[in-house]
């Protein structure tokens, strides 16, 4: 299942690369200082992943050979690119999704436990306005403020998880057995680790997953503007580029993350179940 | 406060102050707007390794960005042959690369085995290819090189400024170098590190060694908005090339860090398509081939309009290939055609056009009608367009703009050739025009208004052709200067590309860099890198 979806992810931005206009087109042909012979080279070198199904079966054959291909646009291996800037991209999307997942928890279990008119509307309005923030914006605040990385990250993936959140934790403590529990003196942070979070955690865990999806998806327009050294950048670049194999493997590697995770959540749900 | 205590604190704070206010030392901040392809100098071709290449690379002789004149450098002389196609160096003695390798004549010849391989695509290299076959290099003693070259080369030594020489020895390979500075740390997408090279051969009058800076740090950052900023809040020291809207402001809020290097080599120039193989109607295809077509267009652009609305001022008409910044080059006895949009009307009149209810129709009676295509996310081209299409409209001629991305655009111009009219800066980093050959000649990729012809088309095309070609061959730099005074004149009387403007070269400095002197040359504000100094005022504004 996960390897079907990932050989049709790819297949999909393969061919959305290679029909954009513009493909195999190179700045450099405009530069006058190459001769005929180099122009010629330039283009022949775009030309060999042009003809797109062959072109991909060759990609997959050289794929389970650990064999990614070459970037077009860098010349230099795509494994090696990735391996760079991976662990960049994924510290800021986990402390993002890690800073998101602790101030909408807070916030929304301050909300359970100070019910007020005031805190509810507020919550909800400041939420309501940063879901409406493209993360671009975000981005560019970010910048302003010299705000790092993640927290542009957790900026956008918060107002998602915080109003599922804070339903979620709604519904379980009007839970008949949680008033009863409350009645008889328990003692809030046992209700909440005993009873709440433990009937809650299936779906806590599909919640994981969608936050990490949507951190990644957050990530490539707020590296790309913040000039974060990270895959999100690159992918940028490399669709500016029109870099076809660059491109694909970066489609690959975020479907593969995001499939994994709601993956993970799946089985976590089942398994809780 | 007791004296002695205070004798202490005087020290302290002398103590302080000395290493502050020393001239050597110091990393120098800026940023470089896209990622180094390539540290190998011989394949650079993008502007970030190019500044990479010139920081770090020795170079046998050096094109002085100041004074435009060729200077000694790696090597203490040399000598053309009569028939220019040999040219020996006489190298300086005693050097070693950044990693204490000798360096020697065989380290030339190295450079150049690497350069003129035909398979290596080198942009560097392909400047030298005049004929078929390949280079040849003798090495008679350890500090002689003697490069023959298959035919005769135009400008021939200008062409090493551009390479940077490779050790042929050192274990490190591409990253031995010979220049100011070697690159001692890298993160793709985030930066370059440059460390002070040792062995560097220059020194300055007193002897000191150079560079006086210790290290140099280019951020990669593309957005240039974020650039400005992080120079507003002093975290860098130098902007190369700022557009003339951030320069507007930086010189509002604090006029000291603004620098001006004068009128820059680069045009932005619109062309119309005259390739046959256009998918055009014949109808637009007759008027882009008729002069008085594109003379008029030319006459009805109001350049001096251009400069102030979209460069607030900071741009130079510009009505021929060569700058008035490119000294020797420019042909100073063409006449600047007025902006004259009556002129334009009679001049169409002439070639059977007439003006029709405010709309200028053809022989035929089609409307005059065009679509300009540039670049998206460029806003002065988007500009530009735009003042065009109001000037335009004047002579009753409706254009319409569309902004494309640049592979589409790079597409439309090499392969489908499906557009009308084009605004586009090419670009423009050689003072001699033998580097725009591939422009001017018919067969050329680069011919862009219609490229790769088999035959030219036209017969100016062809006197091109041939007066660029005797230019090359030419014997003396003064028959050269005719000759291309020539293609010149002819690309005056004929437009086939419409020049509009050259901009200035606008940087921002701060003021605790010494020593920097603006050049339109690249790299602009860096060229005399070696000889800058950083002192005090890590706070913009604060001056000495």
């Amino acid at each position: 299942m996960l390897a079907a979806v990932c050989i049709l992810g790819g297949l999909l931005s393969a061919s959305l690369v290679r029909f954009s206009p513009g493909y195999g087109a190179d700045e450099r042909e405009l530069d006058p200082r190459f001769s005929q012979a180099s122009v010629e080279a330039i283009r022949n070198s775009h030309r060999l992943n042009a003809g797109l199904l062959s072109y991909y079966g060759r990609y997959l054959a050289g794929a389970v050979h650990g064999d990614f291909g070459s970037s077009e646009w860098l010349q230099r291996p795509i494994s090696s690119l990735i391996k760079e800037r991976f662990p960049v991209t994924a510290k800021s999307v986990l402390l993002g999704v890690l800073l998101a997942w602790f101030v909408a928890l807070a916030v929304s279990l301050a909300g359970v436990f100070f019910r007020g008119f005031y805190f509810d509307i507020s919550t909800t309005l400041a939420s309501g306005v940063l879901i409406a923030l493209p993360a671009a914006v975000v981005a560019i605040f970010s910048v302003y403020l010299r705000a790092p990385v993640f927290v542009a990250i957790a900026v956008v993936t918060f107002p998602k998880l915080f109003r599922y959140l804070r339903n979620l934790l709604n519904h379980a403590y009007s839970q008949p057995y949680i008033l009863a529990a409350r009645a008889r003196g328990i003692s809030r942070a046992k209700i909440l680790f005993h009873h709440v979070l433990p009937l809650a955690s299936p779906a806590l865990f599909a919640l994981l997953g969608v936050s990490l999806a949507v951190a990644f998806g957050a990530a490539i327009p707020i590296e790309a503007l913040c000039d974060s050294p990270g895959v999100g950048q690159l992918a940028w670049q490399a669709a500016l580029n029109r870099d076809l194999p660059l491109i694909m493997n970066l489609t690959l590697l975020v479907t593969l993350i995001t499939v994994a995770a709601n993956m993970l959540a799946n089985i976590a749900h089942e398994g809780a179940l | 406060m007791p004296s002695p205590l205070k004798n202490l604190a005087l020290t302290i704070l002398l103590a302080l102050a000395v290493p502050v206010r020393a001239q050597t030392g110091g990393e120098l901040h800026f940023c470089l707007h896209g990622e180094p392809k390539t540290f190998n100098p011989i394949l650079v071709d993008d502007e970030a390794s190019e500044n990479v290449r010139y920081l770090t690379g020795g170079v046998l002789i050096r094109l002085n960005r100041q004074t435009q004149a060729l200077e000694p450098a790696l090597s203490t002389s040399w000598k053309i042959s009569r028939d220019r196609r040999t040219i020996t160096f006489h190298l300086r003695k005693g050097i070693h690369f950044s990693d204490g390798t000798p360096f020697s004549s065989e380290d030339v010849a190295h450079t150049m085995r690497l350069l003129m391989d035909p398979e290596t695509h080198s942009p560097t290299g392909d400047a030298f290819r005049s004929g078929e076959g390949t280079a040849q290099v003798q090495t008679p003693a350890s500090d002689v090189a003697v490069i023959t070259f298959p035919a005769p080369i135009a400008g021939l030594e200008r062409l090493f400024d551009q390479v940077a020489v490779l050790s042929a020895h050192s274990p490190k390979k591409e990253m031995a170098v010979l220049g100011p500075f070697y690159v001692a740390d890298y993160k793709a997408g985030s930066y370059v590190l440059l460390q002070k090279n040792p062995n560097y051969w220059r020194h300055d009058a007193q002897g000191h060694a150079l560079p006086y800076i210790d290290s140099v740090r280019l951020d990669i950052q593309r957005n240039r908005d974020i650039e400005l900023l992080r120079f507003r809040r002093g975290e860098l020291q130098l902007i190369n090339r700022l557009d003339a809207e951030q320069f507007e402001r930086l010189q509002r809020e604090n006029p000291a860090v603004t620098r001006n290097a004068g009128t820059g080599l680069d045009a932005e120039e619109l062309w119309f398509n005259q390739s046959p193989a256009a998918p055009l109607p014949a109808s637009k295809k007759s008027w882009f081939g008729m002069t008085e077509f594109r003379k008029a267009i030319s006459m009805a652009i109001n350049r001096e309009d251009l400069c102030r609305v979209v460069y607030a001022g900071y741009a130079k008409p510009a009505y021929g290939p060569v700058s008035p910044s490119n000294h020797f080059w420019f042909n100073a006895h063409l006449e600047d055609p007025k902006y004259d949009p009556q002129g334009a009307l009679r001049l169409l009149a002439q070639a059977g056009f007439r003006l029709d209810n405010d709309t200028l129709k053809d022989r035929a009676g089609n409307r005059v009608e065009f679509t300009v295509v540039t670049n998206s996310g460029n806003a002065a081209r988007e500009k530009i367009a735009t003042m065009i299409q109001q000037d335009l409209s004047q002579v009753g001629i409706k254009v319409n703009v569309v902004t494309l991305d640049f592979p589409s655009l790079i597409e439309r111009m090499t392969r489908t050739f499906d557009y009308e009219a084009c605004i586009l800066g090419l670009v423009n980093t050689d003072l001699d025009p033998n580097g725009q050959m591939n422009v001017w000649l018919s067969s050329g990729e680069n011919h862009q208004w219609n490229p790769s012809q088999k035959s030219p088309a036209t017969a100016w095309e062809a006197e091109i052709d041939k007066v660029m070609r005797e230019q090359a061959t030419a014997p003396t730099e003064k028959e050269r200067k005719a000759k291309f005074d020539r293609v010149q004149q002819i690309a005056a009387e004929q437009q086939p590309f419409i020049y509009l403007i050259n901009k200035d070269v606008l940087l921002a400095v701060s003021p605790s860099v010494g020593g920097v002197a603006p050049v339109v040359l690249e790299p602009w504000g860096l060229w005399n890198v070696d000889t800058l100094r950083l002192g005090p005022a890590p706070e913009l504004g604060a001056q000495e």
